[in-house]
């Protein structure tokens, strides 16, 4: 039902780069993007790939903004954890607000300043009109935001991408083959309004260690495809 | 006692014009702490045994002084009194002290000055007696002693107007007084006359009769006594008042603006910025209303401090009216050097710190102070005790590298360990399944032990188990890190326990 809605509209700095999803992934973030995990299991993939996401951008710090419930939920962000995917921990100012409206007014806020690099909201509420709001505010300040919702999530959204996300077995690690390796993730590009072609398909994802950032497993590294139908993800 | 009768639910116990006593119960028993006029003219004094005041007044109603209450009420009128002078200090437990040296002018002469000051504590349902002097002592004894309620010796009369008062208006201890009475020394002004070396021989006790003589040279000036104030004034304060007490909000940020022009042109004059603004309202009944705002780093423009005063605004109560607002800076510092604005489109994000500073402010000024947070790291190889969060220090610095490598970090940290049940097929090994949130997970993979012992050169650390952390994976792609409590064969308590302790994403 959005489909219809003129809403195809994206920020100037989006439109002339990257017309292809996979360059689009390499390149510093920009726009307003969602992700959901599969399951609240899933939760700490979701925010793994947030980190990667916001990681492709060079400079300025990041909000990351969160509400003491998801702190009781789910548990603290560790500045070693950050550090061992690769990120630095420093760059973050993080913010813990007393309810979630308190969190909405600070990503609106940090939404519309220059001033830093990438916002990260875990944010379980977050209407229509609020992301409209937010994709508005990416037109004039170019600040890409990364809203980590809950896996309830369904329904209409004015972000430009919703990633679904959901763990995946490891890369296998050279060094020792009994233990994990690089986080992988299996991801579905959900709803699109940067890709609207490409809207349901699946990517399994790994986060690389040098450069960091988020890449796409190439197909047959070890067996595991590129890119997989949609309805593979029932099973 | 005024005090008392403002503060009161229930009806006054006594008429207008009837005696009424507080007392309060010391070693002596219960004695009278205060009486008012109409027992005062009944020859009842503080001090008084309270049985032998009912003696002489059958009937007399009382009542228990509450001296914390007082302590306090007098505290508060302390503070609002610096609307005045900005150094104001309480006097013992009934009186204030204000230097207005170069304040009087401001209210048309220090004439005006004592009768706005006597108008002002009048409308807040009390009976001030002022004094006004040279020094503190001269003040104090024409305050207490002076024949009128508002009193005062014009510049270097000091000597002439204290002569008539009795010598108790010194300040002295009652068995001081006693002394110089038995002298037939009673008026301050017979003290003058007596040279000082015979003045001091009266008396057995070189200390009270050093006390007499700090006592005259301190109300004539010739020995310093300085305030030591409740609070320590502002350098730069800004102040304005009204005609009529404000009582909207709209009222307030005019105000505000008008104060943030001239204490941000005081700043800018000194070439500094301040971190910490507090605008005072002085409501008209007596009490103040305070809202504060911090910076993350010295500032002084007026039109962004005035943008994140106004969500706190609105939580200023201006009850009946306030009627002087004032607006101080503290903690002022150099500014940082301003990056000039590059026009739109070429700024690069994050590139200007000031601006990461000044977002924010804008989240504490709107969320509540020191909301932001930065992580900090400590050296410690206890991963609890590695890293903590503190308050926005104003700029982003980059993460320390450490030496010392450790063992894989999970993103997010549970609040507590939560204990899991676990089939393990090795008993040094990481476990082949476990229940975490009711849920049976089989590991699929795991890689671990990184075992990070007690430290034992704390001393503290007897009893305290090693810990072993494992990174698993189960099945479905989760990654957790377990921790076992104790080793199987370490004879500290029984069975080692397994824990989850974290997530990985």
């Amino acid at each position: 039902m959005f489909k219809d809605l003129p809403l195809k509209r994206l920020s100037p700095r989006m439109e002339g780069e990257a017309a292809r999803l996979e360059d689009r992934l390499g390149a510093p973030l920009l726009g307003v993007h969602e992700i959901a995990p599969a399951a609240f299991s899933d939760m700490p993939a979701a925010l793994g790939l947030a980190v990667g996401f916001a990681h492709t951008r060079p400079q300025g710090g990041w909000l990351w903004v969160r509400s003491r419930k998801q702190r009781l939920d789910l548990g603290r962000i560790s500045a070693r954890g950050l550090a061992a995917l690769g990120a630095d921990p420093g760059r973050v100012m993080l913010v813990e607000t007393r309810t979630a409206t308190e969190a909405l007014r600070a990503i609106d806020e940090a939404a519309r300043s220059r001033a830093i690099g990438a916002v990260i909201a875990e944010l379980d509420t977050a209407d229509f009109t609020f992301t409209r709001r937010l994709s508005l505010a990416h037109e004039t300040s170019a600040t890409p935001v990364i809203l980590v919702r809950s896996w309830r999530t369904e329904g209409a959204t004015a972000a430009h991408n919703r990633w679904r996300v959901s763990a995946a077995p490891s890369a296998p690690n050279r060094l020792d083959p009994r233990a994990p390796g690089r986080a992988r993730w299996q991801v579905t590009l959900e709803r699109s309004r940067e890709f609207p072609q490409r809207a349901g398909e699946t990517f399994l994802m790994e986060m690389d260690d040098a450069p960091l950032r988020v890449r796409l497993v190439p197909a047959l590294a070890d067996g595991a495809p590129e890119t997989r139908p949609h309805h593979a993800l029932a099973g | 006692m005024e005090r008392l009768k403002r503060a009161r639910t229930t009806p006054w116990p006594v008429e207008d014009g009837a005696p009424f006593v507080l007392t309060e119960t010391g070693v002596h028993g219960r004695t009278l702490a205060a009486v008012n006029d109409a027992a005062r003219a009944l020859g009842l004094e503080p001090g008084l045994r309270f049985t032998d005041a009912r003696a002489r007044v059958p009937g007399l109603v009382a009542e228990e002084i509450d001296r914390e209450a007082d302590a306090l009420a007098l505290k508060r009128l302390t503070l609002w009194m610096t609307r005045f002078s900005p150094l104001t200090a309480m006097d013992g437990v009934d009186g204030i002290r204000l230097d207005v040296t170069g304040c009087a002018h401001l209210f048309g002469g220090e004439e005006a000055f004592l009768v706005s000051m006597k108008r002002a504590l009048e409308g807040l349902g009390l009976t001030p007696r002022l004094g006004l002097a040279d020094s503190a002592g001269a003040a104090w004894a024409l305050a207490r002693h002076g024949a009128e309620p508002l009193q005062r010796a014009a510049p270097g009369k000091a000597r002439e107007a204290l002569a008539p008062l009795p010598v108790a208006a010194l300040r002295l201890e009652a068995c001081t007084v006693q002394v110089l009475r038995r002298f037939g020394l009673t008026r301050i002004g017979q003290l003058y006359a007596i040279e000082r070396a015979a003045l001091a021989r009266r008396f057995r006790n070189r200390m009270a009769a050093q006390d007499v003589l700090l006592r005259l040279d301190q109300a004539l000036c010739v020995r310093p006594e300085p305030l030591i104030p409740l609070k320590s004034p502002a350098r730069f304060t800004a102040r304005i008042s009204g005609p009529e007490p404000l009582l909207s909000l709209s009222g307030i940020e005019d105000a505000l603006s008008k104060l943030l022009a001239d204490l941000t042109g005081q700043l800018e004059q000194a070439g500094k910025g301040a971190r910490r603004f507090i605008l005072t309202g002085y409501r008209s009944d007596g009490t103040r209303a305070t809202v504060s705002l911090t910076l993350s780093r010295p500032g002084r423009d007026g039109r962004t401090i005035a943008k994140l005063f106004a969500p706190r605004l609105e939580t200023m109560d201006p009850g009946f009216g306030i009627d002087l607002m004032t607006l101080t800076a503290h903690g002022t510092g150099p500014l940082e050097a301003m990056a000039s604005a590059l026009p739109d489109g070429m700024a690069v994000p994050g590139a200007d710190s000031s601006e990461t500073a000044a977002l924010a402010d804008r989240l504490n000024a709107r969320l509540g102070d020191d909301l932001v947070q930065v992580f900090t790291a400590h050296e410690s190889h206890l991963p609890d005790h590695s890293e903590a969060l503190a308050p926005f220090p104003g700029t982003l610095a980059p993460w320390p590298v450490t030496g010392h490598r450790t063992g894989p970090r999970p993103l997010i940290v549970l609040d507590r360990p939560e204990l899991v049940e676990t089939i393990a097929i090795l008993p040094d090994g990481p476990p082949a399944r476990f229940t975490w949130r009711r849920i049976t997970r089989s590991v699929a993979r795991a890689d671990g032990p990184e075992r990070i012992g007690p430290q034992w050169w704390h001393g503290n650390a007897n009893g305290v188990r090693a810990r072993d952390y494992y990174r698993v994976e189960d099945e479905d792609g989760h990654r957790y890190w377990l921790m076992r409590e104790g080793l199987y064969d370490d004879q500290r308590g029984g069975t080692p326990r397994w824990y989850v302790c974290g997530l990985f994403p």
